[in-house]
């Protein structure tokens, strides 16, 4: 293309031209495992509830957690609030329960692990031999409904940091789980919380004891592989006073025509000094371009800042998913604490997103701060839903809220929807928000400098998410950068 | 909702009695009304719009009668008394205006109200539409430009029952006027349609501010036609409840709209601004601006929400949320909302509570105004924002 | 007039003055010069009563009276005046208005009757005049809209107003281009009196160009270290604050 047309180019142009004409890439971890699988059939009873707990040899307490649980679920109504158009979801049809049969009498070490599924992991990039210990990240990996090899164990032992499945912390720290699971999110929390702690599978678990820093980042892979099966993690991070840990979660599901639900639930409770930094890339199966199939992403993520001057801070990005209903929050309880929240979400085709934080300040001097970009593509819905809650005794409270929407095309939406209440006459709560299309002024710009419209636009979504970006570690950075331009491509026309 | 119907049983009957005389048809309508109440709830908590209301004090019924209204003050050059049967107008009626009881209006000028959003909490909107037994149908020909003839609409109601009144307000293709309207008080819920006809211009300020006991409940419809421009400012102070919705949809093309509030709130009033806008065709704009101030126990709740539908290119939309809490027993409630389905849209908007900014106060102090008094000037410049006419 | 001795102050948790002695007699002009950080901003604060900056030790006696015991609008009707580094902007308040209620509030504090809008008026337009200000600057809201120019003007046309004993000029030179800044100059020349004084915080040189002061000082480390006549500001200006650190 000569320079003129460059110069010349009007956004219609640029919205029609070569991007479309890309064929859709291929979801990348859209492949199958074929791996032999223990599965329970579809169904939801306290029979089932009791068969999961039998299957993983638990002790009497955490059945009972899981049938009081199951009775709340019962009883409580699917909520509808969000701006999401979520189909019925047949609870009955179903699997709870999906276990790789190798792995059934647990691999004492990742040499016992099934090749098969070693090859899985090392297809989605996720390092699980030692020998890559040069990544420098310790990974737990979820296959389905159980964790099939965590990695470096031995060294984050030694510090007296625990990192592992959550079904081996219910046999190894049993005190631990008891104390803290669902301190943070009771079952009762919500209807999907309620569903998560009756049914969980697993999910990782992760204590750091008093003044450590983890040595090093904690990572965990989430994979549903088998059909109709359902992925209900929970994950648990306990930082004692003083510590510090960086925790990675990154997902991924293959391409099936039918939707999969996930409803996990995270908890992380964060003492006197202690910060917790929880990222997430998540990526889970989309749908296709029609949007059939993709999972229903149904999370329920917080974190409690339980002393005084604990951090916790939330950073997304969030790409997957048909359906994704989460908000990742912080209770600010500690005198000083302090919550962040950095999220990116780009939704395509006919995805739905309802995503947002919460911010409940109860300690005095705390503070909140909240990035939020959301990017609408193609027929997708993006929603952004927050609240920042001031109580009466957070003396001196203090948030910052921004929260961008770019709409790319015309048929997506973006929506915005900040709740904000202060009961204290000293706190200050600001948020400002701005929803418009991707610039045209910098879409000529580039193209004039020749840049091509499809690395333009890749370009300027890259800056305008830069904030959120640069809250990641590295290495995650990139993925997400790179998984961004996969849900741009052929999404313009 | 039969608990409903006979929470309201007297309220009905002193309908009935008032509007006996009016015409088959709208009888019929109110009738209808009625019947759909049925399919409606008490306002509660759990409701969206009434989350941040205490909905019990719609049962509060002490009154205070309030203070006699000096017309004179209203600097207005026409008066309109709407008394809970009939209105009176003190001043002389120009020959562009038509005012007229609101059961004189034709049938076929009749509009119903309908929310667009939370339609189930709409519980006092379809109350009203069942039992006004009051107001009028105030009209302005077409091409008529009289910004400066300042008509007063006086809310002028009998204070020991609730009243219900509807009105309609018709301004014509190409016209300009000012209208002013002013609540003494009582427990009155009060809805009301403005039509506003091709490069119609509407300047309207509504004072409802009680030194004492009152409930104010009122839905406000707007439409807006080609070019036309309509600027609300609403003075809001005090009282028992003030629950306030305004509903605004743009017919057609390069209209715009402007809200400004200032609510202020002390004792244990609550107020309630909810402004909703549907961006429903292309080259709209769209403005709203509250500044609230809670002491007190009070409660303010603000909500400005815009709707951009589909294809409803070229709109602009800002919303500007602000308020500051002056004591630590008060509450404020922000949520500004953008709903936007279509990529050619300038939206910003901005939501902020806190308190009077510390170095502007030293700033005022350091030049030997006293902290009270420094306090009232920072109060004046915060709400002078929301001035919009 | 003022008389600081040995004053330690903090902003937040850190110490700012450490120590800081000055006097200042009737009709003087003192220019306080330092680095930046040195803590010549904090002495203007200080002086005027901000919030959040805390004496630890040391007093301040002001014509006899314990300035520090005081209220900032105290302070100002006592006749202390701060012409502030970064003026704050009041949207909807307009500076008659301001400066009226400012100025009959100190009134009323020193036992004077309050001055009519009438009078008001011809005293304000007379010394807009006086100053070559453009009387626009009244209508318009405090410093909303003004450029940084028009700030600083602002604030010394409300000296002019308030006629204050002791004014504190903070950085008033700052980003003002030389027409401003003599405009600025003679404002406060136009003010000066055998018994007002002035204050002078600067970080350079120039301004005393216009403003003859009686003494510098150099601020450093949250204490004076140097201090000498108008040549002192002259020789700063050639040899930089470089020295300080040797």
């Amino acid at each position: 293309m000569s320079e003129i047309d460059n110069q010349t180019a009007s956004t219609a142009d640029v919205e029609n031209r070569a991007v479309k004409e890309r064929a859709n890439q291929a979801y990348k971890d859209g492949f199958v495992t074929d791996i032999e699988s223990e599965t329970l059939p579809p169904g939801l009873n306290e029979d089932v509830i009791r068969q999961i707990s039998a299957k993983k040899d638990e002790p009497e307490w955490l059945l009972e957690y899981r049938l009081n649980a199951f009775k709340q679920w019962q009883a409580m109504p699917n909520p509808d609030w969000a701006k999401l158009n979520v189909p019925a979801i047949d609870f009955q049809a179903i699997s709870y329960f999906s276990a790789p049969k190798s792995n059934k009498n647990a691999p004492k070490s990742l040499d016992e692990v099934d090749p098969k599924l070693l090859e899985t992991y090392d297809k989605l990039g996720v390092p699980l031999h030692e020998r890559e210990r040069l990544a420098g990240v310790a990974v737990d990996a979820v296959f389905d409904s159980v964790s099939v090899g965590t990695t470096f164990k031995a060294e984050l032992e030694k510090v007296g940091v625990i990192f592992s499945s959550f079904s081996e912390a219910v046999k190894d720290h049993p005190e631990l789980v008891k104390q803290h699971l669902g301190s943070v999110v009771p079952s009762r929390d919500n209807y999907f919380a309620a569903l998560n702690a009756a049914v969980f599978s697993d999910g990782s678990f992760v204590y750091i004891p008093k003044g450590v820093r983890c040595p090093m980042e904690l990572s965990t892979y989430f994979r549903i592989n088998a059909i109709n099966t359902g992925q209900f993690e929970r994950t648990l991070i306990v930082a004692e006073e003083g510590s510090y840990v960086s925790y990675l979660e990154g997902c991924t599901a293959p391409m099936r025509d039918e939707n999969q639900l996930h409803a996990a639930v995270v908890e992380l409770v964060a003492m006197k000094d202690a910060k917790i930094k929880y990222s997430t890339v998540q990526n889970w199966y989309p749908g296709d371009e029609n949007g059939k199939g993709g999972i229903y992403n149904f999370v329920t993520k917080r974190g409690l800042c339980q002393g005084d001057n604990s951090k916790i801070s939330w950073t997304q990005v969030e790409t997957g998913s048909a359906i994704t209903w989460k908000y990742p929050s912080c209770i600010l309880r500690g005198d000083h604490s302090s919550g962040e929240f950095y999220s990116v979400a780009l939704t395509n085709n006919y995805q739905q997103a309802d995503t947002g934080t919460k911010m409940i300040h109860l300690g005095k001097n705390t503070k909140s701060t909240i990035i939020s970009k959301g990017i609408s593509v193609g027929k997708s819905s993006n929603a952004y839903r927050g609240l920042v809650r001031v109580a009466k005794k957070a003396d001196h409270a203090r948030n910052f809220t921004q929260c961008d929407s770019l709409l790319i095309g015309k048929d997506c939406g973006a929506h915005t929807f900040p709740y904000t209440e202060s009961a204290n006459s000293t706190a200050k709560i600001e948020h400002e928000a701005t929803t418009s299309k991707i610039s045209e002024d910098q879409l000529n710009y580039c193209l004039q400098r020749g840049i091509g419209e499809e690395d333009a636009i890749s370009l300027i979504v890259d800056g305008f998410c830069k904030q959120v970006f640069k809250e990641l570690p590295m290495e995650f950075a990139v993925e997400a950068k790179a998984l961004l331009d996969i849900s741009l491509e052929g999404a313009i026309g | 909702m039969a608990g409903l119907i006979n929470n309201w049983q007297e309220a009905i009957n002193n309908a009935k009695a008032l509007t006996s005389g009016w015409p088959q048809w709208l009888q019929q309508k109110q009738a209808e009304s009625l019947g759909r109440l049925d399919g409606f709830a008490i306002p509660n908590r759990k409701m969206e719009t009434w989350r941040y209301s205490d909905s019990g004090k719609l049962q509060n019924t002490d009154v205070v009668s309030s203070a006699e209204l000096d017309l004179a003050e209203l600097d207005a050059d026409l008066c309109i008394l709407i008394k809970s049967q009939g209105f009176e107008a003190v001043g002389e009626m120009p020959d562009w205006l038509q005012v007229t009881d609101i059961h004189q209006l034709a049938e076929q000028e009749w509009l119903p109200m309908v929310a667009k959003t939370h339609e189930k909490e709409q519980a006092m909107l379809q109350l009203n539409q069942a039992l006004f037994h009051a107001g009028v149908a105030l009209k302005v020909k077409n091409n008529e430009q009289h910004a400066d003839f300042v008509i007063a609409v006086v809310y002028d109601l009998a204070e020991n029952a609730w009243q219900f009144v509807h009105n309609h307000f018709e301004i014509g293709d190409n016209s300009q006027v000012t209208i002013n309207e002013i609540h003494a008080g009582g427990l009155v819920n009060q809805t009301a349609v403005w039509s506003l006809g091709r490069d119609a211009q509407v300047k309207k300020t509504v004072w409802a501010q009680f030194e004492s006991e009152a409930t104010l409940v009122s839905f406000n419809q707007v439409n807006l036609n080609q070019n036309a421009d309509m600027k609300t400012m609403n003075h809001r102070f005090g009282g028992t409840l003030q629950h306030h919705n305004q509903q605004v949809e743009f017919l057609a093309e390069h209209a715009k709209f402007a809200a400004g509030s200032v609510n202020k709130a002390n004792g244990n009033s609550h107020i309630a601004d909810i402004v909703n806008v549907f961006h429903d065709k292309k080259h709209n704009t769209s403005e709203v601006i509250h500044r609230s101030i809670a002491d007190g126990q009070s409660q303010i709740f603000n909500n400005a929400k815009a709707v951009v539908a589909h294809g409803a290119d070229h709109s602009e939309i800002s919303q500007d949320l602000k308020n500051i809490l002056l004591s630590d027993d008060a509450k404020v409630f922000s949520k500004p909302e953008l709903e936007v389905s279509t990529d050619e849209v300038v939206a910003a908007h901005g939501s902020t509570i806190g308190a009077l900014d510390e170095s502007s106060l030293f700033y005022l102090q350091s030049r030997g105004i006293d902290a009270k008094q420094a306090k009232d000037i920072m109060i004046e410049s915060f709400v002078a924002e929301a001035e919009v006419c | 007039m003022l008389n600081i001795k040995d004053i330690f102050a903090k902003a937040g948790d850190k110490d700012i003055l450490k120590g800081l002695n000055l006097e200042v007699k009737p009709g003087e002009v003192h220019a306080i010069m330092g680095p930046n950080g040195a803590g010549k901003s904090t002495l203007g604060n200080v002086l005027a009563g901000m919030p959040h900056v805390e004496v630890t030790a040391g007093s301040v006696d002001m014509q006899g009276k314990d300035l520090l015991a005081l209220e900032p609008e105290e302070r100002a009707a006592e006749g202390v005046f701060l012409a502030f580094q970064y003026p704050v902007e009041i949207p909807g308040v307009n500076n008659m208005y301001f400066l009226r209620t400012a100025l009959n509030a100190q009134r009323k504090y020193r036992g004077e009757e309050e001055m009519d809008s009438a009078s008001f008026l011809r005293m304000v337009k007379q010394k807009i005049k006086d100053m070559n200000m453009r009387d626009d600057l009244l209508k318009r809201p405090v410093n909303v809209g003004f450029s940084g120019g028009e700030k600083k003007r602002n604030e010394v046309f409300q000296m002019g107003v308030l006629e204050p004993k002791l004014a504190i000029l903070d950085e008033t030179d700052s980003g003002l281009d030389i027409d401003a800044l003599k405009i600025v100059a003679d404002g406060v020349n136009q003010l000066r009196s055998p018994d007002r004084s002035f204050v002078i915080i600067t970080h350079y040189q120039r301004l005393l160009d216009y403003i003859e002061p009686d003494f510098v000082h150099v601020l450093a480390d949250g204490k004076i270290v140097r201090s000498g006549d108008k040549n002192l500001a002259l020789e700063l200006e050639e040899q930089g604050y470089g020295w300080l650190n040797q």
